[in-house]
C-alpha cells in the first residue's frame, strides 16, 4: 500500500512557498526579492508555481482519493517539514534573486533614503541590503554610484 | 456523553452527502489534512511580506508572530483538554456513518473533543483578525471551511467544532491582549534582529 512520501510534501511546500514569495514580491514591488523584471512574467511564474505544486500534490495519481485517505504525516511532522521547506524556499529566493539582480536591473541603484529592513528590498538586492545593514555607521554610502 | 442535538445535527448534515458530486468534492478537498493547513500557513507567510510601508509591515508581522504563538499555545491547551475529557467520534457512536467518513475523509484516531482542526485554524485567523480585519477575513474563510468539512464527513460533532473554535479564539485573544505585551521586549529584540537581517 503506497503512502504519502515525506519528500513529496517537502517539494510541494518548497515550490508553493517560492511561488508565494514571488507573488508578494511582485505585488509589493520588492524588486530585490523578485526573479524577473517583468511583472507579467513574475505573476505567471507565481501562478504556475502555486497552482502547479497544489495540482501535482493533490491531483497526481488521484492521491487525494487514495493515500490521503489515511493518516500519513502527523501534525508535528507537518509543522517541522513545513517550516523547514518554507525556510529553504526563502533562502533559495533570497540567493537567486540577489544573483539575478545585476542582470535584470538596467539602471544603477538609486537609493533615496537608505531604507532599512525589508523596505530596502524595494530598491536593492538582498545581498546589497545585507551589506548596507551591517556596514559600520558613519561611513559614506558607496553603493549609490 | 454525547448530546442528542449533536447527533441530530450530524445525522442531518451527513444526509447531504452523496447528493451533489461537486459539494462532496469540495468537502473532500477542504477536509484533507494538508490543503487548508498549508494554505493558511502560506497566507501567513505572504502576510509577513505584504505591508505597504514600515508601519504596516510591522503591524502585519506582529500579527503573524501572534498567530504562530497562538497556534502553539492552542496545541498545548488541546493536549491538556484531551487528557481531561474524551468522548467518541460520531462514527464510533453511529457505525452507519462509517461509509460517509470513508467517502469524504478517514476515521481518525485523535481525540474528538475539542476539535484540533477548529482550534488551530481559528487561533490563526483570530490572531490575524485582531490586527488587520481584511486579512483576518482571508484567513477565516479556510478556517471555517475545514471544520465544516470535517462535520460533513462525520468526523466531529458540532460541539467538538464549537469547543475547538472557542478554544482557538480565546487563546488568540489572550495571547494578543496579555502574552504579546508581556513578551514585548523579547519580541522587539527578535524583530530588530529580523530587521537587521532585512527580513522584517
Amino acid at each position: 500500500m503506497s503512502t504519502l512520501q515525506h519528500w513529496e510534501y517537502y517539494l510541494f511546500v518548497f515550490i508553493a512557498a517560492v511561488g508565494v514569495l514571488q507573488l508578494v514580491a511582485t505585488y509589493r514591488q520588492l524588486k530585490g526579492l523578485a526573479f524577473f523584471q517583468s511583472k507579467i512574467l513574475s505573476y505567471i511564474f507565481s501562478i504556475l508555481a502555486i497552482g502547479g505544486s497544489f495540482g501535482w500534490f493533490f491531483g497526481w495519481a488521484d492521491r487525494i482519493d487514495t493515500v490521503m485517505r489515511r493518516a500519513a504525516l502527523e501534525g508535528t511532522q507537518q509543522f517541522v517539514y513545513f517550516n523547514t521547506a518554507a525556510f529553504l524556499a526563502l533562502v533559495f529566493t533570497l540567493i537567486l534573486s540577489s544573483l539575478l539582480y545585476p542582470f535584470r536591473s538596467k539602471a544603477k541603484c538609486h537609493q533615496k533614503a537608505n531604507p532599512q529592513g525589508l523596505g530596502a528590498l524595494e530598491e536593492i538586492s538582498y545581498f546589497e541590503a545585507l551589506k548596507l545593514s551591517f556596514k559600520p555607521k558613519g561611513r559614506p554610502n558607496d553603493t549609490a554610484d | 456523553m454525547t448530546l442528542q442535538i449533536d447527533k441530530d445535527i450530524i445525522l442531518w448534515i451527513t444526509s447531504l452527502e452523496g447528493r451533489s458530486a461537486i459539494l462532496d468534492r469540495i468537502m473532500i478537498i477542504m477536509a484533507n489534512d494538508y490543503f487548508v493547513p498549508v494554505s493558511i500557513a502560506l497566507i501567513l507567510m505572504a502576510i509577513w511580506f505584504l505591508g505597504r510601508n514600515a508601519a504596516e509591515r510591522d503591524n502585519y508581522q506582529r500579527a503573524v508572530a501572534c498567530a504562530a504563538i497562538s497556534i502553539g499555545s492552542a496545541c498545548g491547551l488541546l493536549l491538556a483538554c484531551n487528557h481531561i475529557y474524551r468522548h467518541p467520534h460520531p462514527f464510533e457512536d453511529m457505525p452507519q456513518l462509517l461509509d460517509t467518513v470513508n467517502h469524504i475523509f478517514y476515521p481518525i484516531v485523535d481525540p474528538g473533543f475539542p476539535s484540533n482542526t477548529s482550534a488551530i485554524t481559528f487561533a490563526a485567523a483570530t490572531a490575524i483578525w485582531q490586527r488587520t480585519r481584511k486579512l483576518g477575513v482571508l484567513v477565516f474563510i479556510p478556517a471555517i471551511l475545514m471544520p465544516l468539512a470535517k462535520l460533513y464527513a462525520a468526523v466531529y460533532y458540532p460541539s467538538d467544532i464549537l469547543a475547538g473554535a472557542l478554544l482557538g479564539i480565546l487563546t488568540a485573544y489572550f495571547i494578543y491582549k496579555i502574552v504579546m505585551p508581556v513578551l514585548g521586549k523579547p519580541i522587539d529584540l527578535a524583530f530588530s534582529i529580523f530587521r537587521k537581517l532585512c527580513l522584517a
